[in-house]
């Protein structure tokens, strides 16, 4: 069985505990604004472009058969609309400003790469972690790959935006140590405003999914102007301080990646907004811990 | 009591660059030089070991002092390096008629000189007998060498009682009469001894031992005595090691402390101490076990963290294993300690001369190519292992013949002294009088190398899209006009330190090769040779403006990669992969020692959990095979600010090669390359 992945990163220590490989799949049922991995989001595969890596050779241009590369003035144009993603252009980069996202890998690659890494894991405690995109919407492949590393008694998380559903969370259950469940507001008009998608089902599947006895890590992307405030924290603390098997809180600062948008051909969709300063980040962490919940560092 | 430390700490820190010899309290140095060339025209005859104890004798008794009023220490002696001189003199003589007929230059293929510097006293030994008792064990015996000892050691004394009289508060009276006993005495002694192997041997790389174990009794009998507090026992320190760093002034080598692996409170108060102080010099290497403690550990982390880069970490089962299998005995290998920069070596046993030798392992790949044409991949590896051997044949002749030198340059009555089998023989260190007499052979540039192999073997024999001589071309040419060649060379040949096997293969092939054909090579002093896999930056420059254009993309003249890692910007897969390439290489084949470097995103670095990252990145190297390793944690933008306005970064530190240094202090290339592999972590 194969997935489609973005990329995998290694040394990620901020995805679960201790080190961690994380997998990125590709391809997500939401599309937040604020979302700093916007080449994820799309399921089919594309090419992203780096203009500061581009070093004008001009040799995208000659072997693109669509004309989606051209040169005018020194500069370099790529019309993702003419583009056929076969990926002639990416080969022929040598400095890798243009890039291929969406190469399809088997259960066993991935689990290859993984096992890598295993010194790592045993030292800190860490493991593999699956994100995304919205890795649950290859819940199969991910259900192959967990299989496959506890085989290994490597640990295993997944990371979600919880919009999926819920059999596809039956099909990861047995398998996953642990879930990294994303968390973005109560009120549902603001939800679809900012997502695109009512957040009815993500927070069914949360309560569901925390009746399951696999320890959950809430994350909070923590926006200005959308949920970084009181009232909206406070509504997330309130929902989620029933639940049992909540591991603990973290919440994810705003941070732009603008150039992301552009290396995909997608229109920038994020707010106009600061990144929350230390108070912000502090007054929230309060807040949430005035409902008796752990918020990591 | 003398003044708080932080307050006289800037004092301090000038105490070498401003001191203030009374002229009333010695001789001038033409006044010195006069009774010294006296004394060696009515002894024409002298033998050269007897030559430097008279002259080392001469300085301690009437060179002048000075002492400082606020200092709990005394050990400046105005000896002008007139024993550096001398030995100079000798080195010239004797290298001039041994040499003469040698060609010039060795074409940066290797380097050999006879090193020396790499040393490390017998501090059991100097603890327990003292100035003292170093002088009547020799006295007991007769002979030359013997008389040389007792000689220095006598000046030792004299000299004690000097600085007792100008600073009747010190611990050097009692050092005038027996072996020290309180912290203040052992430190005390331990300081001066270190001054006066300077003036012996000059400025180097000596391994100050092992400082918990060898100073906790002093330490706890004093606390236990009421002699001495917790917070008096720090202040001590601050004055003793705030004198290493203005010996260098941060600038150029340092000395070694070595912690551990059985840890006490003293390893603890030091590892507060050197956090307090954040000080470049001198350095702490840190000898990791399976039971050192959790909290001892994720202390020294911590000072990692917070930007102390003098801290090596090394892997303590590895080294002792290591030295086990390279000729030394259990109880030997146990007491090692790391002589200059990451070289093992047993405490007061053992002259490793780990600078002897340097080969330039991306200079062989040049030579190569430069030489002919070869039909298959198999047949430009055998071609470099013959270029490889025939230049450590000739670095390694040169260094024994530099060896068989070094009894008429540079005696060491002082060294010899401290060392039991010195004594025993009769032998003075440059006689091989140590236990254990080894010799260094540095690897420089194994990334250069591996990385140069894997593009001739993937562009011209495994695809075919280049010829030898288009690569030869682009070579000679620097690469000018082959820009398509140079980045599919650089971005589409798998680079080591990646976790790729099809380079990191390659890189094992010539550390396998280097290890079975270096070590067990005879010195001339009864010992072996000992490959090592580290880099001294002047060296890895100086290798590599000799060096021109190679296939992994580098441009001519540029520094070689150092130690065992990656060349900047290629180790894509971040710091697991490295290591996992890293430790694919025997290290076990490297006993003069090897290091990696690791350089880390303070987001991936900072707070609680970044600490439990450090200590799960070492522990994991270490479980690999790794042998040591050190950190330096920066963001690049803020090494930018800090090379924009130096003046408000002063303290930033950064560990280049065995030593560290300040930022501030650096060339302005040796900024770049650092702001660059900055930039890709």
């Amino acid at each position: 069985m194969k997935g489609r992945l973005v990329n995998i990163e290694r040394m990620c220590v901020h995805d679960g505990p201790g080190i961690r490989t994380t997998v990125y799949l590709k391809g997500c049922g939401l599309s937040c604004r604020w979302c700093h991995n916007p080449e994820s989001i799309s399921p089919e595969p594309e090419i992203a472009f780096s203009r500061s890596k581009c070093i004008g050779c001009g040799k995208c241009a000659e072997v693109c058969a669509t004309g989606a590369h051209v040169f005018a003035d020194g500069t370099h144009l790529f019309n993702h609309q003419l583009c056929t993603v076969c990926g002639k252009c990416v080969e022929v980069c040598l400095p890798g400003a243009l890039e291929y996202y969406g190469r399809e890998m088997s259960v066993e690659e991935v689990g290859a790469a993984v096992f890598e890494d295993r010194t790592f894991y045993a030292t800190s405690g860490g493991g593999c972690t699956i994100s995304g995109g919205e890795p649950l919407l290859q819940a199969a492949f991910c259900a192959e790959v967990f299989q496959l590393l506890r085989r290994e008694d490597i640990h295993c998380a997944l990371d979600t935006c919880g919009a999926v559903p819920w059999e596809n969370f039956e099909k990861v259950l047995p398998y996953t140590d642990m879930f990294l469940y994303d968390v973005k507001h109560t009120d549902d008009r603001l939800h679809r405003d900012h997502t695109g998608s009512s957040n009815r089902g993500i927070l069914d599947n949360l309560k569901r999914l925390s009746q399951c006895s696999v320890p959950i890590e809430i994350r909070i992307p923590t926006i200005p102007g959308f949920n970084a405030d009181e009232t909206s924290m406070a509504a997330m603390g309130e929902r989620l301080r029933e639940l049992p098997n909540i591991v603990g809180v973290r919440l994810l600062p705003y941070h732009l990646a603008r150039s992301k948008y552009e290396a995909v051909g997608r229109s920038d969709t994020m707010p106009e907004v600061a990144p929350p300063d230390a108070a912000a980040m502090a007054r929230a962490t309060v807040i949430l811990q005035g409902y008796g919940l752990g918020v990591l560092a | 009591m003398l003044k708080p430390f932080d307050e006289v700490r800037e004092q301090l820190e000038r105490q070498y660059v401003e001191a203030r010899f009374d002229p009333a309290s010695g001789l001038s140095r033409d006044e010195l030089v006069a009774e010294f060339e006296c004394h060696r025209g009515e002894n024409p005859d002298e033998p050269r070991i007897m030559s430097r104890a008279w002259l080392f004798h001469l300085l301690c008794s009437k060179a002048r002092i000075a002492v400082e009023p606020d200092d709990y220490f005394a050990d400046k002696l105005e000896h002008h390096n007139l024993l550096i001189e001398l030995r100079e003199e000798w080195r010239r003589e004797e290298e001039a008629r041994e040499f003469r007929d040698d060609p010039p230059s060795t074409g940066g293929a290797w380097m050999a000189i006879l090193d020396t510097g790499h040393t490390c006293a017998d501090w059991r030994n100097l603890l327990k007998y003292g100035f003292t008792g170093l002088r009547d064990r020799a006295t007991a015996y007769s002979g030359v060498f013997y008389q040389a000892v007792a000689m220095v050691y006598d000046a030792a004394i004299i000299l004690s009682k000097r600085f007792a009289a100008a600073l009747p508060d010190g611990a050097t009276a009692a050092l005038a009469e027996r072996p020290p006993q309180t912290f203040h005495e052992a430190l005390q002694l331990a300081y001066l001894y270190h001054e006066l192997q300077e003036m012996e041997d000059g400025y180097s790389v000596r391994s100050m031992g092992r400082f918990d174990e060898l100073y906790y009794d002093f330490y706890a009998n004093d606390l236990k005595a009421g002699r001495l507090t917790r917070d008096q026992a720090k202040e001590l320190l601050k004055y003793f090691w705030i004198k290493f760093f203005a010996k260098t002034q941060g600038k150029l080598y340092g000395k070694p402390f070595l912690f551990g692996p059985n840890v006490n409170e003293l390893s603890y108060l030091g590892f507060e101490v050197y956090r307090e102080m954040q000080i470049v010099d001198p350095k702490f290497h840190v000898r990791l076990a399976e039971r050192t403690p959790r909290d001892f550990f994720e202390q020294v982390v911590g000072c990692i963290q917070a930007g102390c880069s003098g801290i090596v970490m090394v892997n303590d089962a590895g080294q002792v294993e290591m030295l086990r299998q390279n000729g030394k005995t259990a109880e030997d290998a146990d007491d090692y300690i790391l002589i200059g920069c990451y070289e093992p070596a047993v405490m007061g046993k053992e002259l490793n001369c780990s600078g002897a030798c340097g080969l330039n392992l991306a200079k062989g790949v040049e030579l190569v190519l430069a030489s002919g044409d070869y039909a298959s991949f198999d047949e430009v590896m055998a071609a470099y292992f013959r270029t490889l051997d025939g230049q450590i044949a000739l670095a390694t002749d040169r260094v024994r013949r530099e060896e068989r030198l070094w009894p008429q340059v540079s005696p060491s009555p002082l060294l010899s002294g401290t060392m039991d089998s010195c004594i025993e023989d009769g032998l003075d260190v440059s006689q091989a009088g140590a236990s254990y007499n080894t010799s260094g052979c540095c690897c420089y540039g194994i990334a250069n190398a591996a990385d140069s192999l894997a593009v001739i073997r993937q562009l011209v024999y495994d695809e075919r899209r280049c010829s030898l001589a288009e690569l030869r071309a682009a070579l000679a040419a620097n690469w000018q006009g082959y820009e398509e060649l140079r980045l599919t060379a650089q971005y589409r040949v798998p680079k080591w330190g990646n976790n790729d096997d099809y380079v990191d293969r390659i890189a094992v092939e010539i550390t396998d090769f280097l290890g079975a054909r270096i070590n067990h090579e005879p010195n001339a002093r009864g010992g072996v040779f000992q490959a090592a896999l580290y880099a001294i930056i002047d060296s890895a420059k100086a290798f590599g403006k000799q060096t021109g254009a190679l296939p992994d993309g580098r441009m001519a003249g540029e520094p070689l990669t150092m130690n065992t890692g990656a060349t900047i910007g290629m180790d894509k897969n971040g710091v697991t992969s490295l290591i996992n390439s890293v430790t694919k290489l025997h290290l076990y084949e490297f006993p003069n020692g090897t290091v990696l470097d690791i350089m880390l995103h303070p987001s991936v670095a900072g707070g609680g959990e970044g600490i439990e990252t450090i200590c799960s990145i070492i522990r994991s190297h270490f479980a690999q095979g790794g042998m040591a390793i050190q950190f330096n944690i920066f963001d690049a933008a803020v090494l930018r600010e800090a090379q924009r306005t130096p003046e408000k970064y002063a303290n930033l530190q950064v560990r280049v090669c065995g030593w560290n240094v300040r930022f501030a202090d650096l060339t302005r290339d040796e900024q770049e390359m650092f702001i660059s592999k900055a930039e890709v972590s």
